[in-house]
């Protein structure tokens, strides 16, 4: 198979027997450190590819989309106004923003609560599934899929922030009273699984095909 | 295999990009300059002037500010009559009392204990380096520090106040504290130390200190740009 010509020639640590260290970002030579696969400044373990970092990714995501579904069932919280509640689950919640024609705070939290994490969760399957099937296609472009994942995953706190803004703040007795919901446990459990999800995601795997083919 | 001119003495300088693997050999960056990977495009590399300096100021300000932002109120809220004052801290002990523990502390944690160690440990590594020592157990400190900068999430909270301020805004009067003044500017500076934090810089420099070559640390004139061992041509 030949891989476009214009590609830059580039040699991978891997090939030249190297790896750099994930902390320090030291690069050492895999021989040196054959003993105790420690980094020789920061003593934190060495490994050449995040270790078992497909079925750790797969692990995460697949826990993330089974938590999605209580986050988006159960209320994430309860207004009470004037002795009536209203529960307030996500989906409802931004309907509710739109009915009261607050566009732009709608659209906030549309993006952070539902756009941001099922987006990241998708994209991270396409990764995992592009990986898994050893596949040449668009390796750069993927690669920065992936680094605009690590860049906005943790904007979908957003809703458990506000959520916990508006507990505090509105406790008003009889004229209003904003209590939380369980869906808030949830859906910050969503977060922050899928956090250590795109963390467990390696992207050098991406390339890993490609270098192999290079011979 | 191609490794036979890489010699493991001189690895300080080789620098494998995050995102692909690919190796290049990386000298001195210039002012602002920024390396990135020829083959994926990530930043492999920011120049290091001031690097340090920049990064313990706008720490040191964070931590004035984050102390503001903690002991005044954020937001309070007015209606009929009655007034209530949110802190920082009672955003995230409120959930505890509605047996949402777990998310208490996770909000505790992000938006509290952990941009305080973060600037703590900043401070602890940074201050000693400015003045040419490597301050005790610099490695395991500066690596908790690190491990723990995806975990502060004041930019985050900056935005849930946004959205809760305008939110409540049919509900009733909001009054904006001094508190929240204080997070802004927060959020300003935890940026500017982001965005100047050099990770690379501050392990070279205790490197450079640790081996009592103090000289070299101020020899910073070489003008190489990246020049890269993994073109064919050069193995
Ligand atoms: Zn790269």
């Amino acid at each position: 198979m030949s891989i476009n010509s214009k590609k830059v020639q580039v040699i991978s640590a891997r090939k030249a027997g190297m790896a750099s260290c994930h902390v320090c970002h030291l690069v050492v030579s895999l021989e040196s450190i054959k003993q105790n696969n420690i980094c020789t400044r920061c003593h934190s373990p060495i490994h050449s590819r995040k270790v078992d970092s497909i079925s750790r990714t797969w692990a995460l995501v697949v826990t993330a989309i089974i938590l999605y579904i209580p986050a988006n069932l159960y209320p994430i919280m309860t207004l009470t106004k004037l002795g009536q509640g209203e529960p307030n689950t996500i989906i409802s919640g931004v309907m509710h923003l739109i009915h009261s024609g607050m566009w732009p705070l709608a659209l906030i939290v549309f993006v952070a609560s539902i756009i941001v994490p099922v987006g990241k969760l998708l994209v991270l399957m396409y990764l995992l599934m592009t990986v898994q099937n050893r596949s040449y296609n668009h390796p750069k472009d993927r690669t920065t899929l992936y680094r605009i994942l690590e860049l906005f995953g943790h904007w979908s706190m957003v809703d458990v922030f506000l959520v916990s803004i508006l507990v505090a703040l509105v406790d008003l007795g009889f004229i209003a009273t904003i209590e939380p919901g369980v869906g808030v446990l949830y859906f910050g459990a969503v977060v922050i699984t899928t956090l250590f999800a795109s963390r467990a995601f390696d992207p050098r795997l991406i390339w890993d095909v490609i270098d192999d083919d290079l011979g | 295999m191609p490794n036979s001119n890489l010699n493991p003495q001189d690895s300080k300088d080789l620098l494998a990009c995050h995102e692909c693997d690919s190796l290049y050999r990386l000298p001195s960056l210039e002012g602002r300059t920024l390396a990135r990977c020829e083959r994926c495009g990530s930043v492999l590399a920011r120049g290091d002037a001031n690097s340090i300096d920049n990064t313990l100021a706008y720490t040191l300000a964070a931590l004035v500010f984050f102390t503001i932002a903690n002991a005044y109120p954020i937001l309070g809220l007015r209606v009929a009559g009655q007034e209530q004052f949110y802190t920082l801290l009672s955003g995230a002990t409120a959930l505890a009392k509605f047996d949402l523990l777990a998310v208490g502390i996770v909000v505790f944690l992000t938006t509290i204990f952990f941009p305080l160690l973060i600037m703590i440990g900043l401070l602890y590594v940074l201050i000693p380096l400015r003045t040419g020592r490597v301050p005790r157990y610099f490695i395991p400190i500066f690596k908790f520090t690190l491990a723990l900068l995806p975990w502060g999430m004041v930019g985050v909270y900056m935005l849930g106040v946004l959205v809760a301020i305008v939110k409540l805004a049919d509900l009733a009067t909001v009054v904006p504290g001094w508190g929240l003044y204080a997070l802004f500017s927060l959020l300003l500076v935890t940026v500017a130390a982001a965005a100047t934090l050099n990770p690379r810089v501050i392990w070279q420099t205790s490197d450079i200190l640790s081996s009592g070559q103090k000289d070299s640390l101020f020899d910073n004139n070489s003008k190489d740009n990246a020049q890269y061992i993994s073109k064919p041509e050069s193995l």
